[in-house]
Parts: C-alpha cells; sequence; structure tokens
C-alpha cells in the first residue's frame, strides 16, 4: 500500500470526536431510562475510592411520583430498636405548629381539606415501614447481641420488603418549605434506620460487619415524634397544588431526596444522616454539552449534575466522596 | 426547565468558569483519554475526571495545567475499570468513504494493539493535531519519551496496515 498513512490518521480523528459525542449522548440516555429500575444493591456507591459517586433520582411524569434508583436493597439492620417516642421530639426549625407526640396510625383524616390529604399515602406508608425496621430490628438485635458475624438469609427478605423507596415515591413536589423539611426528616429517619442494616451477605468488604449496626438507633428513637410533627404540620395547612413534572419545585424535591440517601448510603455509609437541616440548592443554567447534564449546581458544598427528560423525569448525579 | 415555580434559575461566576472549561478543556481532556484508552473507557473516565473536577473546581481553576492533573484523575479511574484490566480497547471504525481505496487492514483494530502510551502519541498528533508539547504536558511525559512513543507507534501501524 502506498497511501499517506498521516492523512488517514487525521480522518480518523474526526471518526473518534463523533463516536465519542455519540458515546456520551447515548451514555447519558442509558442512565435516564435505568431510573425507574430499583437495584437492589448499591455496591458502585460504596467503594471508597470512588471519585464521583452517582445518586440517581428522577421525578416521574404525570404522577410527580419521585422515584430515587440505584438503592442498595439488602445491607444493613437496624439496630437498636427503640419502640418509644422521645418526650420532647425534634422538628424542623421553621415548622410553624407544635408537633403531637399522640398522633398514631397509618391513615390521617382531616375534617377539612388539608396538605395532610396530598401526604396521606406517604404517612400510610411511613407508619408501615416503621413496623417492618422495628420488627427487622428486633430480630436482628439479639443476634448481634450474642456475637454473630453472618446474618440469616431471611434478614434479607424482611430488609427489601422495607425499602424506603416507595416512601420517597409519596412525596409530592409543591409542599411548603417547612412541611416539605419535616416530611423530608421523617424520610431520612427511614432511610438511617434502613442503611443501617447488613444483609447475610453485607455488601462492603472494607467495614467490619458490627459497623452494620450502630447508627439505627438515634433515628428510631426520634421517629414517632418527627412523624406526628409532620401529620400535625401538614393537618394545618391548606392543600397543595400539584407541580409540574419539570418544575424547579420538582427537581428540587428531587434532589434532597437523593442527598438523604447518598447521606445515609453512599461512599461506604451505613445510614445516621438525618435532613435536620436541608442544605441551600442553587442551580446553573448553562448546558453542559453532551455527556453529561443540562444543568448544574451545588446541593450543600458538593456539585450536582441535572438535567429533565420529557416521559423520564429529572436525572441527577451529585458529585461527592 | 420550567422555572415558574419557584424561580429563575440562578448563573454564578463559578458555574459559568466550570461550563467554559467543560467545552474547551473538557474535550481535549477527553480526546486523551479515549486515544489512550479507548471509546467506552475513556469516556467514562472523563465524566469521572471532569465530575471529580466540578467537585474540586476551587482548586482545579487555579491550577497551571489543569487538563493534565485531570488526565491522571481519568488514569486512575481507569485502573480500577473492569474492561480495562481485561486489556479491551474498543475503537470506533472510519467514517464511511474515509478510508483509502487500497486501506487493507482496519485502522481501529492497529491502533487498539498499540500500547497505550504509544496509541495516545499517535492519535493525538496525528489525528487531533496536537503538538509534542501539548501531548507531553497532558500525558505527563517528556517530549523525547512523546517523540519516541510515536516513532515507534506509527512503525508498528505501519507494519500492521502494510504501509509502505
Amino acid at each position: 500500500m502506498s497511501y499517506d498513512l498521516e492523512d488517514r490518521l487525521q480522518s480518523y480523528g474526526r471518526a473518534l470526536d463523533e463516536a465519542a459525542d455519540q458515546r456520551a449522548a447515548s451514555l447519558d440516555e442509558l442512565e435516564v431510562r435505568a431510573l425507574p429500575t430499583v437495584t437492589p444493591m448499591r455496591t458502585a456507591h460504596r467503594r471508597p475510592v470512588l471519585l464521583a459517586a452517582a445518586v440517581v433520582a428522577a421525578l416521574a411524569i404525570g404522577a410527580a411520583a419521585v422515584i430515587v434508583g440505584s438503592r442498595s436493597g439488602g445491607e444493613r439492620t437496624s439496630v437498636s430498636v427503640v419502640t418509644q417516642p422521645p418526650t420532647t421530639p425534634t422538628v424542623p426549625s421553621t415548622t410553624a405548629v407544635a408537633p403531637s407526640t399522640t398522633t398514631s396510625g397509618s391513615t390521617v383524616t382531616t375534617a377539612t381539606p388539608s396538605a395532610a390529604t396530598n401526604l396521606s399515602e406517604f404517612f400510610t406508608d411511613a407508619s408501615r415501614l416503621d413496623g417492618q425496621l422495628n420488627a427487622l430490628a428486633s430480630a436482628i438485635n439479639p443476634l448481634v447481641a450474642a456475637g454473630t458475624t453472618h446474618l440469616p438469609v431471611s434478614i434479607d427478605a424482611a430488609k427489601h420488603a422495607a425499602d424506603p423507596t416507595v416512601a420517597a415515591a409519596a412525596i409530592p413536589a409543591g409542599l411548603s418549605p417547612d412541611l416539605e423539611h419535616a416530611v423530608l426528616l421523617v424520610y431520612s429517619e427511614l432511610v438511617s434506620r434502613w442503611s443501617s442494616t447488613c444483609t447475610s451477605t453485607g455488601d462492603n468488604p472494607s467495614q467490619p460487619f458490627h459497623d452494620c449496626f450502630t447508627q439505627g438507633a438515634a433515628a428510631a428513637a426520634r421517629f414517632q415524634a418527627d412523624l406526628a410533627a409532620a401529620k400535625a404540620l401538614a393537618e394545618s395547612q391548606p392543600p397543595i397544588v400539584g407541580q409540574a413534572p419539570d418544575s424547579r419545585a420538582a427537581a428540587d424535591l428531587a434532589l434532597q431526596i437523593s442527598h438523604i440517601d447518598l447521606g445515609n448510603e453512599g461512599c461506604g455509609g451505613l445510614g445516621g444522616y438525618l435532613a435536620t437541616e436541608l442544605p441551600p440548592i442553587v442551580w446553573y443554567a448553562h448546558p453542559l454539552g453532551t455527556g453529561l447534564a443540562a444543568v448544574m449546581g451545588k446541593i450543600g458544598p458538593s456539585g450536582f449534575y441535572a438535567k429533565y427528560t420529557p416521559g423520564q423525569g429529572w436525572f441527577a448525579r451529585e458529585l461527592v466522596c | 426547565v420550567n422555572d415558574t415555580a419557584v424561580g429563575p434559575i440562578t448563573l454564578d461566576p463559578g458555574g459559568r468558569e466550570f461550563s467554559s472549561f467543560f467545552d474547551d478543556e473538557g474535550r481535549q481532556l477527553r480526546r486523551a483519554l479515549v486515544a489512550t484508552y479507548g471509546l467506552e473507557v475513556g469516556s467514562e473516565v472523563t465524566n469521572d475526571a471532569l465530575a471529580w473536577a466540578w467537585a474540586h473546581w476551587d482548586r482545579v481553576r487555579g491550577m497551571e495545567h489543569p487538563v493534565g492533573y485531570l488526565y491522571r484523575v481519568g488514569q486512575s479511574a481507569a485502573r480500577r475499570h473492569h474492561r480495562w484490566q481485561r486489556g479491551v480497547v474498543d475503537l470506533p471504525p472510519e467514517l464511511p468513504g474515509s478510508e483509502p481505496p487500497d486501506a487493507g487492514p482496519e485502522l481501529a483494530a492497529a491502533l487498539a494493539g498499540l500500547k497505550p502510551a504509544q496509541r495516545a502519541a499517535v492519535l493525538l498528533v496525528h489525528a487531533h493535531g496536537w503538538s509534542y508539547a501539548e501531548v507531553a504536558e497532558v500525558t505527563a511525559a517528556s517530549v523525547a519519551s512523546v517523540r519516541n512513543n510515536l516513532h515507534r507507534g506509527m512503525q508498528q501501524l505501519r507494519q500492521r496496515l502494510e504501509v509502505s
């Protein structure tokens, strides 16, 4: 052959750029399509050396339901079970209505329309999950106290059944800031308790088994009081007007939920992060082009990429670890 | 984005600055990492490195050679990539009609068979038009090393492609 190899390589440079552009775009699409799937194990988030742990959140179009993807499905089991709520409930500082420690039950009934109607599914889920997590911890605590280092396989199914993702999906966008905070605090307590447990196999070789059972107690102790406070606050506020799936309110909610998940499960986390304060979110509008996201911003100190895809929801990647 | 519910999306100087970096230096970084690791691994570690840059933007923005630093961030990420550990280097085919009439063996396969440093030198210099000094700066190699890798890489390519 006698052609000029340098010329052939120069043409190949355009092929490389085009292929890389196409691949970057297709990668984003793949990630977005994967959002509704709840992955049983979030192993990628637990690699301690990972530079950018990915947290995926999506707001399903139409229903304004937040679906948080990539949840680890069966790692740790809550530690100490505290069935009695503390006498002084902890609620967000902005809460306008004093919490009641006596509210209980899985449903909320109100005489007049209120935001509690919008949150009835969430409160039902939260109460059910609370019971499941208590039962889970009751099953595990004696084993841990006896010095076991391996849990029975039966624990795994119980943990999967107590996955708080369903509660996240029941939080509507458009709540008042103080009510959203109160609801997210309750959600974070469920996630903290759930994330502090381990499965029969464990999923993070870098962390000792006994570390799995140390972060659930605080959340369990305050759960009932904070749930009651959220219910009381919801009953005191008018029903919300639903927000469009592509609204800032929907995106902010998805980000806060993913931030709670990441705080409890990301970077080798084993629970313990409670949303007593919500980090501020700042959005930057400049499009990033192919390969990453349409918009970016910061949630608290961490950067994130995010984009909205019609019909699929918000995709966000928080950059931590 | 429907931002009427909460308010307009803001744009701060840091975000604007990073966006510009992403558009310009980010593309150079991707070229370097794809040339070294192939399309899949190179693209993914580029995203990793840019994500790291955004998370550490206050630090990266003050660097004299941020692309070179991020190239090494990408190198670290690639070492953990299972496809790279298996030695898989995927490169795209030539654009339709761009190969010479008597091209012979596939260029992508021949490039994939080179050592990473040789492939990077060949592609960055001849496919993307970088100078030796630019390749050396990003890959943290000496200019002499780049020249050597380029020479050996081209030599092997000519043999594999049966080019005189």
